[in-house]
């Protein structure tokens, strides 16, 4: 299944995933961007876990799911009970005053059944929220790898000079 | 339906579609394309947030007038228009340099250039825009360097092999820019930072520079120095008086100046050296400095002698765009002389225009005028010192969308449409021309800016005031403005129309600065008053250094005043990385506004970015 990584090495906190988490979900966003220090930040969503410890605590079995893997709220089963936001080692679902039932992430359910991305992932300008699946994200950190390595033997030529 | 609209919040221009869905009539579509501003569609929070944002409650919607009690009342279109051409008249046939007219930098094109043109046909050339203390003096000294040819779009920094961001930091103002920089990145460019301030833009950042607030011309000048002692063939590309002038600051003299390492320095000048293909953006760090317009030169030099392309960032969606179009005392449109002004007399259907130049903002401002026009800029919390300015006036016109601190002071408000509302085109930092399409009808009775002037110069008897859509503006403006595309090039055209350079031969130019007074200095961030959502609002303290608020015996939480020449405020610290010595960052407010002094260095520069003042510990009473 594919998730949202998010690689803090580029997150620069400029709130663009926040924004538009917000505007497809109501006015209230699903994501938290934790800010360590001036130049320590990370845009934090739902991590949609394997065993979810949410969806075991929860007693009315409103949480289930989805065919891409994504961990959702059957609304209509939900009494608010707020267990899930205790169990969850993020904190992540968030109490709804109005409709008095738990929403968190749902990987933009409405924009993955027209074949989009996740909005977060589709606005972020740095790149920094990727969604891919556990695979795709090991290639992508094994050719970063790859490329930094190549990029310091080619300067270490530069500065040995003709040493070839 | 094809509905494409450009966001007005940066220069960057952001381009989105909207497209009306069951559950909401305007859903936003990221656009799919590479070559639009903003590559892949990609928008930052206040992109995201476009319409909410402009849906406001603060929204003007009819037509006010102000009573003898200081009350508004609502009156019709008809009275508002009446009444303006009475008193307009009046002055303008006693002394039409009495009036000022002033815009704001999120207006039209097309609104942009019918504003100029009544207030010349008027008969005045008292007319200038909000970025007059910004983007101006970026581009008067592009235009006296003639470096028109070494500006490039957007999509060469994905291709360049060094990026300088001097005095610009995208996170803040433009972060969708950051895509074209991360490209850049992920093909082996080089990044360099220069900024007082530790943001977090150093993740990206490969040399990250921090010099004092206010004193990057002499780092500027410095890094000169070190390039011309590597490469002494520059010289002859420079006048004698600017070899002098650069000879003065060698590296250690411009650390002294400066806080930033000679070694910082030359590494600098190093990589301009190595680089082949690099590119140089600033922004108000820069230009809003009481040295912004030589700074702004020995930049562009810099790059002329390096071979470096420019960018120069705006603030707001149009600051292009209203240069381009004449709202400046110094340049009819397209920046044609006042010597040149035939092609618009003819086109204008007059004799002759006044020929003087006008006076500029802040002029207008610290003298005081009899009426003024402020059109599409909440101008009193803008710039400080305007509420007097316009506290004295006889008669205030403020024609906005949204309401603001302006309003105290207006005779006559009126409301205006937003560009979205009403179509037509801005310019951004590409001097990319875009055509914003109409999704909504205005709220109430508000009207487009344009409609409004062609109203008004129709009931003041001027020539020439017949237009009924944009289309036929930027028509008019298509044939006076040199390369402004006609409506056809850039409706229904995505990444619409890069208007082509002036080429000609670059004349590298050097202006001695001022030296800098004052050893505390004022930082003064988000002075453009960002709209912002509600969801990613930050707090708002002065930050300081661990080492001055030792040295002030601070703690987090504390407070402090700050006092400058034209008051003083008491404000709330927080300890943090981002500052550099003797240096306080502060959030544009209210009470800022008060204590920064109006007054502008000999260029027509305003410190909002190293204004000089004294940091006191304060006590707070405790009874
Ligand atoms: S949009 Fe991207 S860079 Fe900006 S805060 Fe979110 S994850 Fe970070
Ligand atoms: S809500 Fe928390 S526990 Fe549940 S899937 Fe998401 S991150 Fe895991
Ligand atoms: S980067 Fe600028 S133009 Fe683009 S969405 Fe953000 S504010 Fe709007």
């Amino acid at each position: 299944m594919r998730k949202i990584f998010i690689d803090f090495r580029k997150c620069v906190g400029c709130g663009s995933c926040v924004a538009a988490c917000a505007r497809e979900h109501n006015g209230k966003p699903n994501i938290t961007l934790i800010e360590a220090s001036e130049i320590m930040m990370m845009s934090l969503n739902c991590r949609h876990c394997e065993n979810s410890p949410c969806m075991l605590v929860c007693s009315a079995r409103a949480l289930y799911r989805d065919e891409d893997g994504a961990v959702r709220v059957r609304h209509q089963d939900c009494v608010g009970c707020m267990l899930c936001e205790i169990a969850c080692p993020f904190g992540m679902p968030r109490f709804d005053e109005r409709r008095k039932v738990m929403v968190k992430c749902d990987l933009c359910a409405h924009r993955r059944k027209e074949g989009k991305l996740p909005a977060c992932v589709s606005t972020c300008p740095t790149g920094a929220l990727v969604f891919a699946t556990e695979e795709e994200i090991t290639r992508i950190k094994v050719t970063q790898n790859i490329a930094k390595r190549e990029e310091l033997l080619k300067k270490v030529e530069k500065i040995m000079g003709g040493l070839r | 339906m094809r509905t494409i609209i450009t966001c007005p919040h940066c220069s960057m221009g952001c381009r989105v579609r909207v497209r009306k869905v069951i559950s909401r009539p305007f859903n936003i579509d990221y656009l799919p394309f590479e070559d639009i501003p903003n590559p892949h569609g990609k928008l930052c929070a206040r992109g995201n947030s476009l319409i909410e944002l402009l849906s406001s409650k603060q929204r003007l919607k009819r037509p006010l007038k102000i009573t003898e009690s200081g009350k508004f009342v609502e009156i019709s279109w008809d009275r508002a228009l009446d009444e303006m051409t009475l008193r307009f008249s009046e002055f303008s046939k006693d002394d039409p340099t009495g009036i000022g007219f002033i815009s704001g930098e999120m207006i039209s094109n097309e609104s942009a250039y019918l504003f100029q043109k009544l207030a010349r046909l008027m008969g005045t050339n008292n007319v200038d825009s909000t970025a007059a203390i910004s983007h101006a003096i970026s581009i008067r000294a592009l235009n006296e360097i003639n470096a028109w040819g070494m500006w490039m779009p957007f999509s060469t920094i994905g291709e360049s092999d060094l990026v300088i961001l001097w005095g610009f930091n995208p996170v803040g103002t433009a972060p969708v820019l950051l895509s074209w920089l991360v490209k850049a990145k992920e093909n082996g460019a080089r990044i360099i930072v220069v900024d007082p301030r530790i943001t977090s833009i150093e993740k990206l950042a490969d040399l990250v520079v921090q010099p004092l607030p206010g004193t990057d011309v002499f780092l500027m000048l410095s890094i000169l120095n070190v390039i011309l002692t590597m490469d002494p063939d520059a010289s002859a590309r420079l006048p004698p008086g600017a070899l002098r002038l650069i000879s003065s600051y060698p590296p250690v003299r411009g650390e002294e100046i400066t806080g930033v390492s000679a070694d910082a320095i030359i590494s600098i000048a190093r990589e301009t050296e190595l680089s082949s293909s690099g590119v140089l953006l600033w922004g108000s760090g820069i230009t809003m400095t009481i040295n912004g317009y030589p700074a702004t030169l020995a930049l562009i030099t810099l790059a002329a002698l390096k071979g470096l392309s420019i960018i120069p960032m705006g603030r707001y969606g149009n600051s292009q765009g209203v240069l381009d179009m004449g709202v400046t005392p110094y340049y009819l449109p397209g920046y044609a002389h006042y010597t040149d002004a035939e092609p618009f007399l003819k086109a204008w259907l007059v004799e002759d225009i006044n020929r003087e130049e006008g006076m500029n903002l802040v002029e207008m401002l610290s003298r005081g005028l009899s009426a003024f026009y402020i059109l599409g800029t909440d101008i009193v919390s803008l710039i400080p010192g305007a509420e007097r300015a316009l506290e004295r006036a006889g008669f205030v016109v403020f024609q906005n969308a949204f309401q603001g601190k302006t309003m105290e002071f207006a005779d006559i408000v009126l409301p205006s449409a937003l560009l979205f509302e009403s179509g037509g085109t801005t310019t951004n930092s590409e001097g990319r021309v875009l055509w914003c399409d109409r999704i909504k009808r205005p709220p109430g009775e508000a009207k487009g800016d344009f409609e409004v002037i062609a109203q008004l110069g129709r009931r003041m008897k001027l020539p020439g005031f017949s237009y009924a859509f944009p289309e036929e503006v930027l028509r008019e403006i298509s044939i006076l403005v040199p390369g402004y595309p006609e409506p056809k090039d850039v409706k229904n055209r995505p990444d619409g129309f890069i208007v082509p350079r002036r080429k000609g031969l670059v004349v590298p130019k050097l202006e001695s600065p001022l030296s800098l007074d004052g050893r505390f200095r004022l930082l003064v961030t988000g002075q453009s008053m960002r709209f912002l959502p509600e969801v990613i609002k930050g707090e708002n303290t002065a930050k300081i250094n661990r080492e001055d608020a030792s040295v002030l015996g601070l703690k987090n939480g504390d407070s402090v005043i700050v006092k400058t020449d034209a008051g003083s405020a008491v404000l709330r610290v927080k300890i943090s990385s981002s500052p550099p010595r003797n240096t306080l960052i502060v959030h544009w407010s209210d009470e800022l506004r008060k204590i920064i002094p109006l007054r502008i260095s000999k260029w027509g520069c305003l410190d909002i970015k190293s204004v000089p003042c004294v940091v006191e510990r304060y006590e707070e009473d405790i009874h």
